[in-house]
């Protein structure tokens, strides 16, 4: 777990098992001092980070090992219902679609997105919730 | 099953008919023992019994039922023949459909395999050419880092692209006569192998270790298998490299062992398969295409043994003349 800034900016968790990843997206979301994010490797600590610290946004992986994205995706809003889930993955269907949804994710987006765009989905869906 | 019940009805009949005319007689026999004439018996049939005689009815009635029995079960037989042979292609469609079924799901795993194994560093990429254009070059120390980030999500991203292609072209382009010796230093000598590692590797039969396979595939066949064998053990451990000779078969052995934990059991008969890795960076790719390289060329690839001292992979390999080197 690594937090990239401390102050009363909104809070984005990001859970994918590739740390180069969750590096180079969290310097994007942090880029413009827009948002404050702390990111996990690992699906379990981050169910840990979530029961401790209160986010606003978390912006999940689907596939990863010991837990996928969908079953996260669960676990969290069991824990922290308001938190705006977006879940990422590389190949996007309707069924994968459908399911997030039910579970109550706010996105579902692909994995392969241009920065421009993550930043201006984030910042139309927090601005949509306040 | 119609047929069936008709012949079975057919059979009751006929063997009630049988039973019926039998008594019919032996009952009109008897009157006229009893009465020492011939009278009118049947009052039932209003057949007269001395102007049609029993047996020779009854005779032909259990003929022609006889023969209609066989028609009908010659139809039967005709009728089961079509059924089966009906059934039969209704199978072969099936299976057909079956297997179209399963190689597009392969297909479909495939490509979500791809897409997200390309997607994960792409992704990265973009996001350091994003950053790189909006930070600048102030921070010299941090452009490079960038800069070294997208050079080896590139790398990584050709390797992958490489991986998936060596799999549709598993049979040898250019095969030559090829050291196994050479080979297996060659690998070594590329890989960045952890301090902590002993390095054991052994020829025998030096002049018979040859075989006749592309160098590159022979080459990322047992650079896989040494991957694999270095990543199995966490800290320290002791990599064998062995090769041999067996005369009888003109096989050229290699096996390669490591002291690690051994292959979990629940997943020995899957290791071969597509996309099965237990490894977190593992793509799955990399021993179902070094099995496919090795059947191209005649070869064999298995698990020779496993256990918690360690695991040990077997190459076979039949061997190619004996070089002049």
């Amino acid at each position: 777990m690594k937090q990239k800034e401390k102050n009363k900016k909104a809070r984005i968790l990001l859970v994918d098992d590739d740390k180069d990843m969750c590096e180079s997206l969290s310097d994007v979301l942090t880029l413009g001092s827009n948002y404050d994010v702390v990111y996990s490797i690992n699906p379990l600590e981050a169910l840990e980070i979530i029961k401790k610290t209160d986010f606003s946004m978390a912006v999940i992986d689907f596939k990863m090992p010991d837990m996928n994205g969908l079953e996260l995706l669960k676990r969290i809003k069991m824990l922290k219902p308001n938190i705006i889930v977006f879940l990422l993955t590389a190949f996007i269907s309707n069924d994968l679609v459908e399911q997030a949804k039910k579970e109550g994710a706010a996105r579902v987006l692909s994995k392969f997105i241009w920065p421009n765009e993550i930043l201006k989905c984030i910042s139309e869906t927090l601005k949509d919730k306040q | 099953m119609n047929t069936k019940k008709i012949l079975y009805s057919l059979f009751i009949l006929f063997l009630l008919t049988g039973v019926f005319h039998t008594a019919e007689v032996q009952g009109a026999s008897n009157a006229v023992k009893k009465s020492g004439q011939i009278a009118a018996i049947t009052s039932h049939h209003h057949i007269s019994a001395k102007l049609i005689p029993w047996k020779p009815v009854s005779i032909a009635i259990g003929t022609i039922t006889g023969i209609m029995l066989l028609m009908m079960s010659l139809l039967w037989v005709v009728s089961l023949n079509v059924r089966v042979k009906l059934k039969t292609r209704q199978i072969e469609i099936l299976s057909q459909k079956m297997a179209t079924r399963d190689k597009l799901a392969v297909l479909g795993k495939l490509a979500g395999q791809i897409a997200h194994e390309l997607r994960t560093p792409l992704s990265v990429i973009s996001n350091h050419v994003f950053l790189l254009r909006n930070e600048g070059v102030k921070d010299k120390k941090l452009f490079e880092k960038r800069l070294q980030m997208l050079e080896n999500k590139i790398k990584l991203t050709s390797n992958i692209l490489e991986s998936i292609l060596s799999y549709s072209r598993v049979k040898a382009e250019i095969s030559t006569t090829i050291s196994i010796k050479e080979c297996v230093e060659e690998v070594l000598k590329d890989m960045a192998i952890p301090e902590d590692i002993a390095i054991k590797v052994s020829f025998k039969d030096e002049e018979f270790l040859f075989v006749f396979m592309d160098f590159h595939q022979l080459y990322s066949v047992l650079r896989n298998l040494i991957l694999n064998a270095i990543e199995a053990m966490d800290i320290n451990g002791t990599l064998t490299v062995e090769s041999f000779c067996t005369f009888k078969n003109s096989i050229v052995n290699i096996h390669v062992s490591d002291t690690g934990p051994g292959i979990p059991e629940n997943v020995q008969d899957t290791i071969f398969h597509l996309f099965s890795s237990s490894k977190i960076t593992g793509t799955g790719l990399g021993l179902p295409i070094a099995k496919s390289i090795v059947e191209a060329n005649d070869g064999k690839l298995y698990l020779k043994k496993t256990s918690s001292e360690g695991s040990c992979f077997a190459l076979e390999l039949k061997t190619a003349k004996k070089s002049k080197k």
